[in-house]
């Protein structure tokens, strides 16, 4: 276990090591410049501010002190919004779109797990159908399908919720169930599909076979062996939430990580674009680590160590 | 005792000299899955649905006396009439030609997409899994590393860096997209290589292209295709986001994304110019889901859920 867990250690480094090489380079092959903004600039500011930034000495250089810092957890000054470190505007923006992403999480397995418990246990019954529809819709239809329709009809029409912005737990609502639709739905199909894959395995007949009741076979077989393979989809799950909620961010004008990284992408922010990135690259990869080691100590069937 | 003569006794039945023959017509693999596939309604609706919206993508602009770029400023924002059949935005442009238009240009998108990823991620992930061994191993290390970056983020880069256009997006989405067809072909061609009848070719003196060629790719079409058939929705999806984030197909060229983009921003207004976009879009992955689980039954009926 512990030489896995080095072994994958170091696999997640070298892999953020390339990411950032690669999305270093990538931002310096970016056509337009941050500064001008479209209207002229005199040619010594701009010289100025290229020397403020460091970006009038060779790339090599760049890429030298570019690492050093990042190494550090320094992802610099943004170009854009002057005087404001990225790390700065990461920790304003990313709070806020934790608590969409681990609220939506949230709502997607507690509605989706039990979603996909009932649908199973009325297999080919009303309910199931009810249940496979609406998850192959939730999947199907995209997130700001739903996110306008929540806005116009139960913020505007019946002006339940507010329409958009952040200033409170009433405006977290609407971009929260917006984000969480899909993962209900996902959820509730993987859930109903292991359950009925359990209910035929032969540990639960001879579970039933002992006389358990039916309550006892579901709740100490059936349910604790479905959820299992759900847990490895945690991983790419979160990595769909997250992008999922620049889409929702934008849509319920919320500040947060999401939004700052289309703006800095829109306005050619090479230091956002490059911190924002590597944040969340991170964040991905140690979250798909985290998850394996997990599984390994949830199911001691896996042997982690090949 | 009566004399028991040959004539007293006839034969009933089959011949037995017949019952070796093969009477059912044999079925090949694309027959077999056809018959499948028939049988399975939801799947044939959603096909015959995503039939409808190619046609209506590729002839409504053709027949329609509007055209997609020019608007007319004195007729912006009006409600769905005979005149125009889902309404004008706010430039004046008769929508029903965008949708339609936009629509032509996100199948091509999903589709030449899809059909990228698929030659890159089986020429990759095939090479990989039949030489195995450390060159394999290297390999997959590369595609793992490189696609530890989620898929999106990706696609936001390589658009940033290539510019926006028709082009640009289809190359972006197919370089971040090949990952997962190379995964899933390598995975397929490791088991099956080591299937008897892969080393009964071998044994037999058949070369490396004749195997490929003639055992491994025959054998893996079919997840394949599946997985080409859910390649579609998820690269008219991610155009689709890219359009929401202001990345997406140049104006004035329309995109489903970036109609829906359009019609968010004026959902408050004139909730009419979402509609028509979202539902389009909607249906078309509605359509491909459904249409990709019935063709997964069909084709590889060990897969049914």
């Amino acid at each position: 276990m512990a030489r896995y867990i080095v072994k994958r250690i170091i696999y997640m480094i070298i892999s953020l090591w390339i990411i950032a090489t690669v999305t270093f380079f990538l931002m310096h092959q970016l056509p337009g410049d941050p500064f001008s903004d479209g209207k002229k600039v005199q040619p010594e500011i701009l010289k100025n501010l290229e020397a403020k930034y460091g970006l009038d000495k060779p790339l090599i250089v760049q890429y030298g002190t570019f690492l050093k810092n990042v190494a550090k957890g320094d992802f610099g000054l943004s170009l854009k919004y002057r005087n404001r470190t990225v790390n700065d505007m990461i920790y304003d923006g990313f709070p806020k779109s934790l608590t969409l992403g681990v609220a939506a999480v949230g709502i997607g397995l507690v509605f989706g797990l039990a979603f996909g418990i009932i649908a199973a246990l009325n297999n080919k019954g009303f309910f199931d159908y009810f249940v496979i529809i609406m998850a192959v819709i939730g999947v199907s239809v995209p997130n700001f399908v739903f996110a306008s329709i929540f806005q116009y009809f139960l913020g505007r029409q019946w002006a339940l919720f507010p329409v958009a912005g952040w200033k409170g737990p009433k405006y977290m609502i609407l971009p929260i169930i917006a984000l969480g639709v899909r993962l209900i739905a996902q959820q509730a199909r993987m859930m109903k599909t292991n359950m009925i894959e359990v209910m035929g395995s032969d540990y639960v007949k001879t579970a039933k076979a002992k006389g358990l009741s039916k309550t006892a076979v579901v709740r100490k077989h059936v349910i604790r062996n479905s959820i299992l393979p759900i847990v490895t989809m945690l991983g790419p799950l979160i990595a769909g939430i997250v992008t999922g909620s620049f889409v929702i961010e934008k849509i319920f004008a919320i500040p947060g990580m999401g939004k700052f990284f289309v703006d800095a992408v829109n306005q050619y922010d090479y230091t956002l674009i490059l911190g924002t990135t590597l944040f969340y690259a991170a964040l991905l990869i140690f979250m798909v680590f985290l998850v394996d080691i997990l599984y390994g100590f949830i199911d001691p069937r896996i042997r982690i160590d090949e | 005792m009566a004399e028991l003569s040959k004539d007293k006794f006839i034969i009933e039945g089959k011949e037995s000299s017949e019952a070796e023959a093969i009477v059912r017509p044999s079925l090949t693999y694309w027959a077999d899955a056809w018959r499948r596939l028939k049988s399975n309604k939801m799947a044939i609706i959603a096909m015959t649905i995503l039939i409808i919206i190619t046609l209506a993508a590729i002839f409504a602009p053709i027949f329609s006396s509007y055209d997609y770029r020019t608007g007319d400023l004195l007729k912006t924002n009006l409600k769905p009439s005979s005149e125009h059949w889902f309404g004008t935005d706010e430039l004046g442009r008769d929508l029903y030609v965008r949708v339609w238009e936009g629509t032509r240009i996100s199948l091509f998108i999903g589709i030449v997409v899809a059909l990228l990823n698929f030659t890159i991620g089986v020429l990759y992930g095939g090479i990989s899994g039949y030489i195995g061994g450390s060159v394999d191993n290297l390999m997959m290390r590369f595609v793992d590393i490189l696609f530890s970056i989620p898929y999106l983020i990706w696609v936001i880069m390589l658009t940033t860096v290539l510019g926006s256009g028709l082009f640009t997006i289809i190359i972006a989405l197919s370089i971040a997209g090949w990952g997962g067809m190379a995964r899933l072909v390598r995975g397929q061609v490791l088991q099956l290589k080591e299937m008897e009848y892969v080393m009964a070719a071998k044994t037999l003196g058949a070369d490396a292209g004749r195997i490929i060629t003639k055992h491994l790719i025959p054998n893996t079409i079919g997840v394949i295709i599946i997985s080409i058939t859910f390649a579609v929705p998820t690269a008219i999806f991610s155009e689709a986001f890219l359009s929401f984030i202001g990345l997406g197909i140049p104006v004035p060229n329309p995109s489903l994304g970036s109609l829906s983009n359009d019609g968010t921003r004026m959902l408050l207004l004139e909730p009419y110019q979402l509609v028509f976009p979202a539902l389009v879009i909607s249906a078309v992955m509605l359509s491909f889901q459904i249409f990709g689980d019935g063709l997964r039954d069909a084709l590889d009926p060990r897969l049914r859920q």
